[in-house]
């Protein structure tokens, strides 16, 4: 079931009638009994392995609390993470193995239909519950008695698709929002649901056609149709993740659960640094946290050295958690290089720039515009469906490289499945959505909207569903919701 | 919490109930009044419904099977009174469960003509991706999705969740448009304006498409993406109560497998095929039922495909006379050539 479909929308309906309706003190169970029945739509295998890994963290965590030796909580602990953390790699593993061994051998046919499906959502609920069993271990949170807490943690439906990464110490601090939730996160809630549908059916899908057919053939393009793919991918990756996770924090809050952020403007960062610090926050804090403190003390006797080190591998990490693919490796090793320099010039960069009030002001435009297209290149990676098609990509759009004798500034919208409005309007329509998203921020602007005539809000939020439902192409799928 | 601020919480919830009742009255209707719009703008599987129903009392034949037939059989050149029900991707699951509610509606029917293609055995309509086609027959015929969980889905009785709202908003401004114009409510007819009056045929354009190998290549590869030999028990299950069914009404059963163009033909999985035709031989030795074969048949050249395995309009008209000829020869001692 997926959050764009009408089967989602009746699913939620009844599951939001029904959750209301009941006594306060059921709701948490009404509530996990909702997770299980949307996480069963998708198959019963892997709703049991959800199940399993609940069970096991429950216990461990316990466990581990009621043990008074530091050695053997130690153990406990390391058992939990290194079981989550071989299930985590033995899915995506699989997957890599299987791809990469129908590949050699060139098998076609009905051989093709063996294959290992991940779980949905195992890099969010593993990660969720890594950092519980972590913080229970480092004694920051209590071990949860309650079963149907810890489960419904784990299984919560509006993030378990796609995230954020909410805590654990946050997500259990707001339990008693879902018995008596707030009507007015109720209305935030709805709100952020359609601006989220908004982003991803005006803006992602619109460019999916475009960014498809250059990533499926990058010879058949011109450098220039080649660039403004890159660029357009940006775009859509951002729109479509950022709106599934407007839709989860929405469908959170309808439940009194507010999740965490993921991202701040980001493609307006004057830095790879603060970039990362905007993107997808939620994993990025969690890796930070659980991976880039530890491996930074543990490193720290190397000085500059291990800092580079640590940054280097947390990003490598990020890049992984997507997938055990090559091309995911690269996007790691690509932004740790970006980082890594970043991080340890930072320091005589601001010198340089403090001497030097005018380049000071070029600076200010000039960094977001380098960031934006660091960004932009290693996205290549990440969206390419081989590290060898990622590399075509990039000697396509170098002048002078391309392959194939193509005007290098042809210029066909014809060819990219996309009308010329489209693509004019798509880079508006992302600047029009990262207004609002300031403008949410903004007291002043929020209050003014909320004290603007009824009729208007209204008339402003019909035309959006209107707009929704006519633009809307039918089964869609969000990019993170593979992950 | 205090009694008191329980009771102004109460009264919020219920002012934000009120309110998003209000909010959502209008688009409710709105749903509404395009679900009933949706359900008058025809398509390939109403279209093929009514104009069956309509002619169910005369028929003497029937063809079914899946887009090949759909395409490459022309009704009217068959011998009495025929209909070609076959529509795109159809599985078996389908075809004995239309039989089974469509024999009572056809009292005269003496002849069921059954396309056998490549992935006949093989394929089921899950994990199909175009498993929104088993929607379209619970809405036409009643007949429910093979698996039970799939029946859980609103497309199940929607007509906009099975396309898009877009899809008939589309069609009915551009019956307004046409209103406006000529003052007569016209239903736009693209998607069955290629589709035969009477007959039910789909007739394709006269023009080749893609015929290399690589087409081919993509062609077989979707199909093999759909075929698994675990389908294989239950769809020959399924077969074994179809030809019961119309065994049971004394109704000839004719199995023909239309031709393919040479690229997709090299193609095939030599072991699946001969499973096939090893299942469809063993039940043809009774005497109301025969099969031909025109698999690798000469006479069909580039110019009668539409694409590595669909005949165009000419190919349909002259599979079509084969066809008729050969089915009033003898019946084949074996499996036919239909040469």
């Amino acid at each position: 079931m997926s959050f764009l479909s009408f089967n989602f929308a009746i699913f939620l309906a009844f599951g939001l009638l029904i959750f209301h309706l009941a006594r306060p003190q059921w709701r948490p169970c009404l509530l996990l009994v909702l997770s299980c029945v949307f996480y069963l739509s998708w198959g019963l295998t892997h709703t049991l392995l959800l199940a399993a890994v609940t069970v096991g963290v429950y216990a461990t965590a316990l466990w581990m609390e009621s043990r008074p030796a530091e050695q053997s909580k130690r153990a406990l602990m390391a058992l939990g993470v290194m079981t989550l953390l071989i299930l985590l790699f033995a899915f995506k593993s699989a997957t890599w193995f299987l791809n990469e061994f129908s590949t050699h051998t060139r098998r076609s046919g009905l051989d093709e239909a063996i294959f290992v499906i991940v779980p949905l959502g195992l890099s969010y609920y593993v990660f969720r519950m890594l950092g519980y069993l972590l913080d229970v271990y480092w004694e920051q949170i209590p071990a949860q008695r309650s079963f149907v807490s810890l489960a419904l943690y784990g299984s919560f439906f509006p993030q378990i698709v796609s995230g954020p990464i909410q805590r654990a110490e946050d997500f259990f601090g707001q339990l008693d929002k879902i018995k008596n939730p707030a009507p007015g996160d109720f209305v935030v809630g709805l709100r952020r649901i359609l601006f989220g549908l908004l982003k991803k059916v005006m803006i992602a899908d619109r460019l999916a056609p475009l960014v498809a057919s250059v990533h499926a053939n990058p010879l058949g393009f011109s450098s220039l149709e080649l660039l403004a793919g890159a660029y357009c991918y940006s775009f859509q990756l951002y729109a479509d993740f950022s709106g599934i996770t407007d839709i989860a924090i929405g469908i959170g809050l309808l439940f009194g659960i507010k999740g965490p952020e993921n991202f701040n403007l980001p493609y307006f960062s004057p830095n790879i640094q603060v970039f990362w610090r905007r993107w997808h926050m939620s994993l990025t804090s969690w890796l930070t946290d659980y991976l880039f403190m530890p491996l930074r003390m543990s490193l720290r006797q190397l000085g500059t050295t291990g800092l580079g080190l640590a940054i280097f591998i947390n990003m490598v990490a990020v890049g992984l958690w997507h997938g055990l693919t090559w091309t995911y490796l690269a996007f790691g090793i690509l932004n740790g290089v970006f980082m890594t320099v970043s991080v340890l010039t930072l320091k005589e960069r601001n010198t340089f720039f403090q001497s030097r009030p005018n380049l000071a002001r070029i600076r200010v435009f000039a960094g977001p515009l380098l960031t934006f297209h660091l960004v932009v290149f290693a996205q290549i990676f990440f969206r390419a469906e081989s590290l060898a098609s990622a590399l075509s990509y990039i000697k396509g759009i170098v002048p002078g490289f391309h392959p194939a004798i193509i005007p290098m500034r042809r210029f066909d919208v014809s060819l990219l499945d996309i009308t010329k409005y489209t693509l004019m309007l798509s880079p508006v329509g992302l600047l029009a959505m990262e207004a609002i998203n300031w403008a949410v921020g903004q007291r002043l602007w929020t209050d003014r909207f909320l004290s603007a005539p009824r009729p208007f809000r209204w008339g402003l939020y019909y035309a959006a569903i209107t707009g929704l439902l006519f633009l809307f192409k039918g089964k869609m799928t969000f990019i993170y919701a593979q992950f | 919490m205090l009694s008191s601020d329980r009771t102004q919480k109460n009264d919020t919830w219920r002012s934000l109930g009120l309110r998003l009742a209000l909010f959502c009255l209008p688009i409710v209707i709105g749903w509404a009044a395009l679900e009933w719009w949706a359900a008058r703008v025809p398509d390939m599987y109403s279209v093929k419904r009514q104009r069956f129903q309509s002619q169910a009392g005369d028929l003497d034949t029937l063809v079914i099977g899946s887009s090949s037939a759909f395409l490459g059989i022309v009704p009217e050149l068959l011998p009495g009174s025929a209909f070609n029900l076959a529509t795109p991707f159809e599985t078996l699951y389908e075809e004995d469960n239309l039989m089974t509610r469509l024999l009572p509606l056809a009292p005269k029917l003496k002849r069921v003509i059954f396309q056998i293609q490549y992935p006949t055995f093989f394929s089921t309509r899950n994990p199909h991706w175009e498993d929104w086609r088993q929607y379209c027959f619970e809405q036409e015929w009643s007949i429910p999705p093979e698996q039970v969980k799939d029946r859980i889905d609103c497309r199940m009785w929607s007509r906009l969740a099975l396309r898009t709202p877009r899809f008939y908003i589309e069609r009915l401004v551009g019956a307004i448009r046409k209103w406006t114009r000529s003052r007569k409510f016209v239903l736009d007819q693209t998607e069955i304006a290629s589709i035969d009056d009477r007959g039910g045929w789909h007739s394709p354009k006269d023009a080749s498409e893609d015929l290399s190998v690589a087409s081919a290549t993509n062609r077989l590869a979707h199909h093999h993406r759909g075929m698994k030999a675990d389908y294989k028990m239950d769809n020959i299950a399924r077969f074994d109560h179809l030809l019961s069914t119309l065994r049971e009404r004394k109704i000839e059963i004719i199995f023909v497998t239309l031709p393919v163009w040479q690229t997709y033909r090299d193609g095939m999985k030599p072991e699946c095929w001969q499973e096939t035709q090893q299942i469809v031989s063993q039940r043809t030795n009774d005497v109301d039922v025969c099969y031909y074969s025109f698999l690798t048949v000469p006479q069909f050249e580039a110019q009668n495909f539409w694409d590595v395995d669909h005949l165009n309009t000419r190919g349909a008209v002259r599979f079509t006379q084969m066809l008729s000829a050969a089915m009033n020869r003898k019946k084949p001692d074996s499996v036919a050539t239909g040469q």
